[in-house]
């Protein structure tokens, strides 16, 4: 009965429900497009592979330097059938998966040592962010010199990829926690041990998320650099047999299986993040610029 | 009866800046006093000296309580609710429940089970066991037996929420609460300890009049049914002629150090209460002037 209370007061009520009606209207079409959001990620893939194969089927570009989709759907049928993609896929993930838990446990340990003790920081902290300015590449040659050709030297230079951004984001979330909240934990007479664990680290663990998910983006980079140099196996491997045997086809199908990798990688720890920081109290930007 | 709270001629320093001189004051169980003052005064100063968590100053903060065995326990509600944004309502409070019943919150170790447990008695000869006092090398030291022993001792969760009033909110985040709500939360986190001591720096001053109001009443209701002592810091006349059973006025005297210049009971009668707010503004409108002078 509140609307027609509403309506009756305003001179101009029929504008009115015109109004709601089309709010309601304009709501349901949100709600759907809503639905429809995982599958406008796919528009532009979708449109450049269309266009893509127009163009090679035209002979607009060179085959043998741009193989059309469906070629390069052949090759990865041909890979996947031999065993051979699921090898390189399954040598490369588990050398990220090493490397990406021995530098980021790393950059977590030496994160929240040098944010919780000055002494520490002094100490340490310099030569870290010397270290951080040395390019990636640069390590390769004394990793091969020092390690040989097998798969310690890939593990370390994934290792030294993944190690900072998690140093860094650890480091800065553990200095941006809020004093006040600490200073509720040490009234109430938790230990030492107990604010770290039950304020500093929840506190902290947005940008924890970022420090992972930034970790492991670069541990997928510094993977092709360890299995360009030196590798029989693993995409890294996939992309200069392509390039020695003039085939650019397999180099294609392993920069496609590189970018889905990431992407499903990154995908799983957002889903994690989602679930683990529901507490947050942020602004959604893009319900602002709407 | 000895009172509950008694604070010694307290005096705090920064350099040779002097912030509160003498300072005394005794709060019994039961008993609301606010401490009022204008901003800037040493209102906070004080009160995080009695919480524990500023050691460094002069005289004596001494808790008494009828329990041989536990020291005093002090709850603080902080201006802003400080809840922990990753737990829900009830969580919050079963956080502040799990921690030891050890009054760490004034970082005094070697207290004992002293039931008149002086938590900081600090003389400056003395200086160098003031530092063992500060709160971070307090925490060092864990859960004692003692804790877990009268842990069960704590009033339930479920009884707080309702007290205050918060049952159908217990799986909110703080994100979901008002101001209000927020506070009423810091509140029941305060109290799940069972403090002989509560301590709440202006923990209305960001609300409405409204909310403001009910809440006075809920404040005098869990006080009076908790029997804490209860120390409320504030800046608003209204505000301490309304929620205390007596009214310290702390104002700066010429010195530049603040010291308390007024003590009195609040009249019952509307009327007079709002006759002593006017007399309390004009106090400290004058020793601003005077200082100014």
């Amino acid at each position: 009965m509140q609307t027609t209370q509403l309506t009756s007061d305003r001179s101009t009520p029929a504008t009115l429900t015109f109004a709601d009606q089309a709010q309601t209207r304009s709501r349901g079409l949100h709600a759907r497009l809503g639905k429809l959001r995982l599958p406008l990620g796919l528009v532009v893939p979708v449109a450049v592979t269309a266009i893509w194969e127009v163009a090679s089927r035209a002979g607009w570009v060179a085959p043998h330097l741009l193989p059309a989709p469906s070629t390069l759907l052949d090759t990865l049928v041909g890979l996947a059938a031999d065993g051979s993609l699921v090898k390189h896929i399954g040598v490369s993930s588990a050398r990220v998966a090493a490397g990406f838990a021995i530098g980021a446990s790393l950059g977590l340990v030496l994160g929240s040592a040098t944010a919780l003790n000055a002494r520490l920081n002094r100490l340490l902290d310099p030569s870290l962010q010397g270290l951080r300015a040395v390019p990636s590449l640069a390590w390769v040659p004394l990793l091969l010199l020092w390690l040989g050709i097998d798969i310690a030297p890939k593990l370390a230079l994934i290792a030294i990829g993944t190690f900072f951004p998690m140093y860094l984001a650890t480091a800065a979330g553990l200095r941006d926690v809020d004093r006040k909240l600490v200073e509720v934990g040490q009234q109430l007479g938790l230990s030492q041990r107990a604010v770290l664990l039950k304020i500093y680290l929840p506190a902290s663990l947005p940008a924890l998320f970022t420090g992972l998910r930034a970790s492991l983006g670069l541990g997928w980079m510094f993977l092709v650099a360890a299995e360009l140099i030196a590798a029989t196996s693993g995409l890294g491997y996939l992309l200069t047999d392509g390039r020695e045997t003039g085939r650019a086809d397999l180099v294609l199908v392993a920069i496609i299986t590189l970018a889905v990798l990431g992407k499903a990688s990154d995908a799983v720890l957002v889903a994690i993040e989602r679930r683990a920081l529901l507490w947050r109290d942020v602004a959604d930007p893009q319900r602002a610029a709407q | 009866m000895s009172a509950r709270l008694s604070v010694n001629l307290v005096s705090k320093s920064f350099g040779a800046c002097v912030i509160v001189r003498d300072v005394r004051f005794a709060v019994n169980a039961g008993e609301v006093v606010a401490i009022l003052g204008a901003s800037g005064c040493g209102k906070t100063t004080l009160l995080r000296i009695i919480a524990g968590l500023d050691q460094d100053y002069q005289g004596e903060v001494v808790i008494h309580n009828d329990n041989a065995h536990r020291n005093g326990v002090v709850g603080v509600v902080y201006q802003e609710p400080r809840l922990m944004p990753w737990l829900n309502v009830e969580e919050n409070i079963a956080f502040a429940q799990a921690a030891p019943k050890r009054s760490a919150e004034s970082g005094h170790p070697g207290a004992g089970r002293d039931p008149s447990f002086q938590p900081n008695s600090h003389d400056p000869r003395h200086r160098e066991s003031a530092g063992a006092r500060h709160p971070a090398t307090a925490l060092a030291s864990g859960t004692t037996t003692s804790d877990k022993l009268y842990a069960n001792t704590n009033p339930s969760i479920d009884g707080l929420l309702q007290e205050v009033l918060l049952e159908d909110a217990r799986q909110y985040w703080p994100k979901q609460l008002s101001g209000g709500m927020a506070q009423r939360v810091s509140i029941a986190r305060a109290l799940v300890r069972e403090p002989d001591v509560l301590l709440m720096d202006e923990p209305f001053s960001s609300l409405d009049v409204i909310t403001r109001r009910s809440l006075y009443a809920l404040t005098r209701a869990v006080t009076a049914r908790h029997q804490t002592a209860t120390v409320i810091v504030t800046h608003d006349p209204d505000e301490a002629v309304h929620l205390a059973d007596r009214v310290l006025v702390l104002a700066k005297s010429t010195n530049s150090a603040a010291s308390i210049v007024r003590d009195f009971r609040p009249s019952r009668d509307a009327a007079q209460k709002h006759r002593e707010v006017e007399a309390i503004i004009a106090a400290l409108d004058n020793s601003s002037e005077k200082r100014a002078a």
